[in-house]
């Protein structure tokens, strides 16, 4: 709470956090290590002969986008006092941690998802319809058994007999 | 006459009207469902359609995002949650009026004013994007260049958090359309030897990931935020005397939302919050704005409709979306081997007709499920977070899957959509970006063409006066933000 009072949308807010915002600090810090790491990336692309790159090289243009990325980021950890004075406060969605349940949430996705080209896409199907209501504490089991048995079946015919796509099985075969 | 006649029989054929009937239907149901959103649902579309004729698949999309807009009024009024982003100003006073025992009437409202507003700016749309078209036909690279210039500078504009993150995701959008072999000279860019990436970024899963992955992630931390809801037995329709009280208030908003829709990067969320405060500014019942009165419902909804239609203006006589929505209409017109602007409009006309058709249809669309469905509509707002996300995530995964058959787009929807989630609790919008991943193309390839026109000399872009028209409009755009804060604390 004391963070979402030390960042309220006020004049006084911008000044309890003073010229710097630390959170927008660390953002653009890093942007400016993406930035820097990808401007290293264009010294390596490959040159072509002036005639032929028309007097343009190919990293010219990234590197001036890469420039006015850096040159826009540098801006944000003060931008916090300008819209301070617009009222709007930009900690609104953030004042708060990463709430526990989105962290599982995503920790799930990406088992999932990885797990994907093993389990085949009925069963990932199936997977996400039983184990993500639970997750998220809906509590009818009928319901959810009900949902994971049609839903994924359903699914599954349709975009594989009507529309045509093409379903991975995964390794246990498993598909329509 | 022979365009007209070939678009609109296209529109005649019982499997376009199906499709367009069924993106009407998604619509409204995205649009009704918080959380989900047009551009959302547009983005999980695309993929499938590419099986399908490109104008009836782009035909469904625009009637998807007009049904997506007026869809967002129905929770709006009933369950004070604005099923999507243009419906918020709706809420202000649509719930009022719902919750003093007039939902029917809120409703009735709401649709008629939605109808007229985007009747209103497809004329507009029809008689703006040919015209357009013409003009852009003119248009050289420098042109070409300045007027991408001044959308992407548009973006400072666009809803969100703040002017500055809303360019740093554009300019962020218009590099990641740099990854990939440069077409002029063969060179690979940020391909980090993955030979998927050759091709360059493709844009369905990163599509998918940002608006469906993104809001998904968001979603699981408001669970429990319960809301009221307001049974509606039916829709009323509003009376003639009404109709003819509020007439200038709704022609006043669909002009300024038709107007803000033909802007580029603006859309109907602003239209719609404009429509509103200009609706209150006129009225003569000032005091009565907040409590339910009938201006606060029609003005925002006239506008955000109209905005629609006019955001199609510039997305297909120029290439350049209006909108987040017309960005993804944008790719799904790239993806169907279509190169939007005026070449388009002027070598296949039939096709603006159909579009026009599409959205005139769904608009009509509109009352029949105002009268018909408002019920169910509203009953779908019981459908319980927990169910409703999973399966959006299975759609997710099958659209970016479906794309190429590959699991290596699965992972780059995932990963798009974690990046979507952290840059959206920072502040940066997914819009922003995909309009830059869509114009930023055309930027390199109008800008590397205007140097070899000039000889390198940046400064001889001048000579051209819509050049320079551009530059000032882009300078005067960009300069804004900083001058409203200084005036505000001059105040």
């Amino acid at each position: 709470m004391d963070n979402q009072n030390s960042t309220a949308p006020s004049t006084d807010g911008s000044r309890a956090l003073g010229l710097v915002h630390p959170v927008d600090l660390a953002v653009t810090a890093i942007i400016l290590a993406g930035v820097a790491y990808l401007f290293y990336e264009t010294t390596q692309f490959d040159e072509v002969s002036p005639l032929f790159a028309q007097n343009i090289q190919p990293a010219m243009y990234p590197q001036l986008l890469l420039w006015i990325i850096a040159g826009l980021a540098c801006f944000l950890p003060f931008e916090h006092i300008l819209l301070a004075k617009k009222g709007k406060n930009i900690d609104k969605d953030r004042s708060e941690s990463v709430h526990p349940l989105t962290k599982v949430t995503i920790a799930f996705l990406v088992v999932v998802v990885l797990a994907s080209p093993y389990l085949g896409m009925l069963l990932t199907m199936i997977t996400i319809c039983l184990v993500m209501p639970r997750l998220w504490g809906y509590k009818k089991l009928v319901t959810i058994l009900l949902f994971a048995g049609i839903f994924p079946v359903v699914v599954s015919l349709v975009f594989s007999k009507v529309l045509s796509v093409y379903f991975d099985s995964g390794i246990f075969g498993i598909t329509l | 006459m022979d365009a007209i006649i070939e678009g609109f029989s296209l529109l005649l054929e019982i499997e376009n009207i199906i499709l367009i009937t069924l993106g009407v239907l998604i619509g409204v149901l995205v649009g009704a469902l918080p959380g989900l959103s047009s551009p959302m649902a547009i983005a999980l579309l695309t993929p499938f359609t590419i099986q399908l004729e490109p104008i009836p698949a782009i035909a469904m999309m625009a009637a998807l995002y007009c049904a997506g807009t007026f869809g967002g009024s129905i929770t709006a009024i009933l369950i004070n949650a604005p099923g999507a982003p243009p419906a918020v100003a709706t809420a202000l006073d649509g719930y009022p009026m719902a919750k003093r025992g007039e939902p029917g009437r809120a409703l009735g409202l709401a649709t008629v004013s939605s109808v007229s507003g985007g009747i209103i700016s497809l004329i507009v749309f029809i008689v703006a994007a040919p015209t357009l078209a013409a003009v852009a036909l003119e248009f050289r690279p420098p042109e070409y260049f300045a007027l991408a210039v001044f959308a992407l500078s548009m973006l400072a504009s666009m809803t969100g958090k703040s002017s500055l993150r809303n360019l740093i995701s554009g300019a962020v959008g218009v590099l990641l359309a740099t990854v990939g072999i440069h077409l002029t000279t063969g060179v690979e860019r940020f391909t980090f030897g993955i030979p998927d990436l050759d091709e360059g970024i493709h844009f369905v899963p990163v599509l998918i990931g940002l608006f469906a992955m993104g809001e998904l992630l968001s979603q699981s931390s408001t669970l429990n935020n319960a809301v009221e809801r307001i049974e509606a037995k039916a829709m009323k329709l509003p009376t003639w005397a009404e109709l003819k009280e509020l007439k200038n208030c709704i022609l006043r908003s669909s002009g300024i939302g038709t107007f803000i829709g033909i802007l580029p990067a603006e859309g109907s969320t602003v239209a719609a919050i404009i429509g509103y405060n200009e609706a209150k500014r006129f009225s003569k019942k000032k005091d009565e704005f907040g409590t339910g009165t009938p201006e606060g419902i029609v003005g925002p909804e006239a506008a955000n409709n109209s905005a629609a239609g006019g955001a199609m203006v510039p997305t297909l006589a120029l290439g350049i979306p209006g909108s987040g929505s017309t960005a993804l209409i944008l790719a799904a017109l790239i993806m169907h081997g279509f190169r939007p602007g005026p070449y388009l409009l002027n070598e296949t006309p039939e096709f603006l007709y159909a579009i026009f058709g599409a959205m005139l249809f769904a608009n009509i669309a509109f009352l029949a499920i105002g009268l018909a469905g408002a019920k169910f509509f509203s009953l779908v707002t019981f459908i319980p977070k927990q169910l409703l996300w999973p399966a959006v995530f299975i759609f997710a995964v099958i659209g970016a899957y479906s794309s190429s058959s590959s699991f290596v787009d699965v992972y780059v929807m995932l990963v798009a959509g974690l990046i979507g989630y952290f840059m959206n609790r920072h502040g940066f919008g997914a819009a922003p970006l995909v309009m830059g991943l869509i114009l930023g193309k055309m930027v390199e390839e109008a800008f590397s063409q205007s140097m070899i026109i000039y000889d390198n000399n940046f400064l001889a872009l001048m000579e051209s006066p819509i050049v320079l028209f551009f530059f000032a409009l882009t300078a005067v755009n960009l300069s804004t933000p900083f001058w409203t804060g200084f005036k505000k604390r001059k105040a």
